[in-house]
């Protein structure tokens, strides 16, 4: 049994105990990995395991639900997996996780994408940070933030300004805190579509060998196979990542016919990264909106109450709100004009 | 082409249309609300089959969701079948649904509209709750004009217990799925499928069916036999009480007393539950999502704002009668339904615990 430990600025502490770590999961958390933890605030154990689903009360003869605790099995395309939470609502978190063959291969889709990454992000939220489904990137402690749906550009937009000689915090997720943001250095999922130049120079021969079969695959298949390439900002040539930065401006990034940046109404902002919150948090929106049935009176059943609270909290001062149209084929050209509105002050 | 008209207790009309496939099931979903009369303006039309989208100047979001005023599109893929929805009127007004898309395997095969018509139900609920009228996710029986609601999430036995009181013939039903709770305090029947629920009534013993139950029903299904006799069936009553069904792993029957606050919570959250799956799998299941895409572009919809509007709404008429919660095992049978019945019959002042 390997245990590995994970720290993200000493916030959130965990720790993952497995016969084996997968490799796309340890690509996934390799900015995290740390040698020594003092107490984590969660664990997790990877592989089959026996759930104490005793005096449970049972939802759709799938989830088996008790004070602090939640069952179920899932799947998705063809991803499965079982998880078991011990703890919910108190410090001492617990998870159990069983996967299939595909659930550890792409672990990073799967067990981190839909319940790992969720767990670090209802930690920080517990602690009254708040995550944000953004891209962020800095320059002389000026940090500008770009949320968005997926799809819309965010990873671009950072691609483009680390060009420049931005620092970069995250291109995926950001963790806020009192106006300030604090990097969450998770690898870049290159796909054809998002493979700019920047990257594609920056790519081994076999890797861009890899990403043409890949996107083959996602074609062939219908879209039921989609396996981005991972590169970690920090072994990028022209990448430099910091900690934290002060957050100045924020451009809230939507798909357009063409480029147009328009000062926007904050609490529409707000809005936006509320709702962007909970849909990237399938399938735990789902998971605690059973456990909601049960306990309506827990911090479970209050958690999208305390994250909205928690954004609020930690977007007062003095920031700037842009709302930037991208059109679909996001150019350099259409990027340097970003960048001259962006520069410029607007 | 074919075309099918529904009035719901004169509060709501709906017409559905397919095109392009025949559907022997069509009918049976809404049968009890079918009428013959044809409908002129609708309040909800459904139109099944292939469409051209008039999602131009519409926001694309995701890259598969396109937003304009009052307008929803989207083409999207989920692990049971793939789907193409548009919506006009998808806040105010008349709503007009085309809805292209199936079901995989047998189900696809048997019911082939039936994906296209379970996506109604939050339009419904929507429609309704600005009438003042809840449609609640819960069954109910009725005797001596005296509702009893039984709510509770999926797979806790609500079917099961429905049907055992009806098989007693001293109740009448009112819905096994849904019902329509008014604000006055009076409960209006919505009985969903009723030919597979008498089906199931007349030939087993739980609401789950055995295989040779299914080739059964498949075998009346093509001979046509799909005549329901809703002869206990009652359109209105007055509610007396609503129970709280939950099952529980391994637990003895418990009765307890629930608070109004938990009770009104969890109707809600009951009902929103059933528009949030955990991954993608149907387009009533992700209806909350088509909503909150939706209000990225005008954050201040009612459709938003719709599950804590209702909440309000039903909190004085929830605190006013009884509430009761049951919990049942992880096997239903007969001394379980024995404590149930009791309990209604005997009707006892509960303590809270």
């Amino acid at each position: 049994m390997i245990e590995k430990h994970y720290t993200i600025h000493n916030i959130v502490n965990f720790t993952i105990k497995s016969t084996t770590i997968p490799k796309r999961m340890a690509i996934e958390y390799a900015n995290f990995e740390t040698d020594h933890i003092n107490r984590p605030d969660f664990t997790i154990e990877i592989g089959d395991f026996i759930p104490s689903n005793e005096d449970c009360s049972l939802i759709d003869h799938t989830y088996f639900i008790k004070k602090g605790y939640f069952y179920c099995k899932d799947s998705y395309k063809f991803g499965k997996w079982a998880v078991e939470v011990n703890g919910l609502e108190s410090d001492e978190l617990h998870l159990n996780i069983s996967t299939n063959f595909i659930g550890l291969y792409a672990a990073d889709m799967f067990i981190c994408a839909y319940i790992i990454d969720f767990f670090i992000r209802y930690t920080l939220e517990r602690k009254g940070y708040s995550v944000v489904h953004a891209a962020s990137m800095s320059k002389d402690n000026h940090a500008l933030l770009f949320p968005s749906q997926s799809g819309a550009g965010k990873t671009t937009t950072a691609v483009y300004l680390a060009e420049d000689g931005y620092d970069y915090l995250g291109d995926d997720f950001v963790i806020l805190h009192k106006g300030q943001v604090f990097s969450y250095p998770t690898p870049l999922n290159v796909f054809s579509y998002n493979l700019n130049p920047v990257i594609r120079s920056g790519l081994p021969f076999q890797d861009r060998i890899l990403l043409k079969i890949k996107s083959a695959l996602y074609k062939i298949t219908a879209g039921r196979i989609k396996i981005f390439t991972k590169m970690n900002p920090v072994d990028i040539p022209n990448f430099n990542v910091v900690e934290n930065s002060n957050l100045d401006t924020i451009y809230l990034l939507s798909q357009g016919e063409k480029l147009e940046v328009t000062p926007a109404n904050p609490d529409f902002v707000v809005n936006s990264l509320i709702i962007n919150q909970k849909l990237e948090s399938y399938p735990f929106l789902k998971y605690f909106i059973e456990y909601s049935y049960e306990f309506p009176n827990s911090d479970i059943a209050r958690f999208w109450n305390t994250c909205e609270k928690n954004l609020k909290m930690n977007l007062e001062g003095d920031m700037q709100y842009y709302e930037a149209r991208i059109p679909r084929h996001y150019t350099s050209e259409i990027f340097k004009k970003f960048q001259e509105v962006m520069e410029c002050g607007n | 082409m074919w075309e099918l008209n529904y009035n719901i207790h004169d509060l709501l009309t709906i017409k559905i249309r397919g095109n392009g496939f025949p559907d022997a099931t069509k009918h049976l979903r809404y049968s009890y609300f079918q009428t013959d009369e044809n409908i002129d303006n609708p309040d909800i039309s459904l139109n099944i089959g292939p469409f051209v989208p008039s999602n131009e100047g519409a926001t694309s979001i995701a890259h598969k969701y396109w937003v304009k005023d009052n307008y929803f599109y989207c083409k999207e893929k989920g692990s049971r079948g793939k789907w193409e929805i548009e919506i006009f009127g998808f806040e105010t007004g008349k709503t007009v649904i085309n809805f292209h898309g199936k079901n995989p395997g047998v189900k696809g095969l048997l019911f082939p509209t039936f994906m296209a018509q379970e996506f109604l139900i939050p339009f419904i609920e929507y429609k309704l709750a600005r009438k003042n009228c809840y449609l609640i996710h819960g069954g109910a029986v009725c005797r001596d004009d005296i509702g009893y609601i039984f709510t509770g999430r999926p797979g806790v036995w609500k079917t099961s217990l429905i049907m055992d009181l009806l098989r007693t013939n001293e109740y009448q039903f009112l819905g096994d799925d849904r019902i329509i709770l008014k604000e006055d305090g009076s409960i209006l029947c919505f009985p969903t499928s009723l030919f597979l629920f008498d089906f199931t009534l007349a030939n087993t013993k739980t609401e789950q069916r055995s295989m040779s139950n299914n080739l059964n029903l498949v075998y009346r299904i093509l001979m046509n036999g799909t005549e329901q006799s809703p002869k206990n069936l009652i359109k209105k009553c007055l509610m007396e009480k609503i129970v709280f069904i939950s099952r529980f792993t391994d637990q003895n029957v418990q009765i307890r007393k629930t608070t109004p606050n938990e009770g009104l919570q969890k109707i809600i959250v009951n009902n929103m539950a059933e528009y949030i799956e955990s991954t993608k799998k149907s387009p009533v299941g992700q209806f909350f999502t088509y909503v909150n895409i939706y209000s990225l572009i005008y954050p201040d919809t009612d459709l938003i704002s719709h599950h804590y509007r209702i909440k309000e709404q039903l909190s004085q008429l929830i605190s006013s009668i009884p509430l009761h919660a049951i919990t049942l095992p992880f096997r239903y049978d007969r001394s379980a339904f024995d404590i149930v019945v009791n309990h209604i019959d005997l009707n006892p002042q509960l303590n809270d615990i």
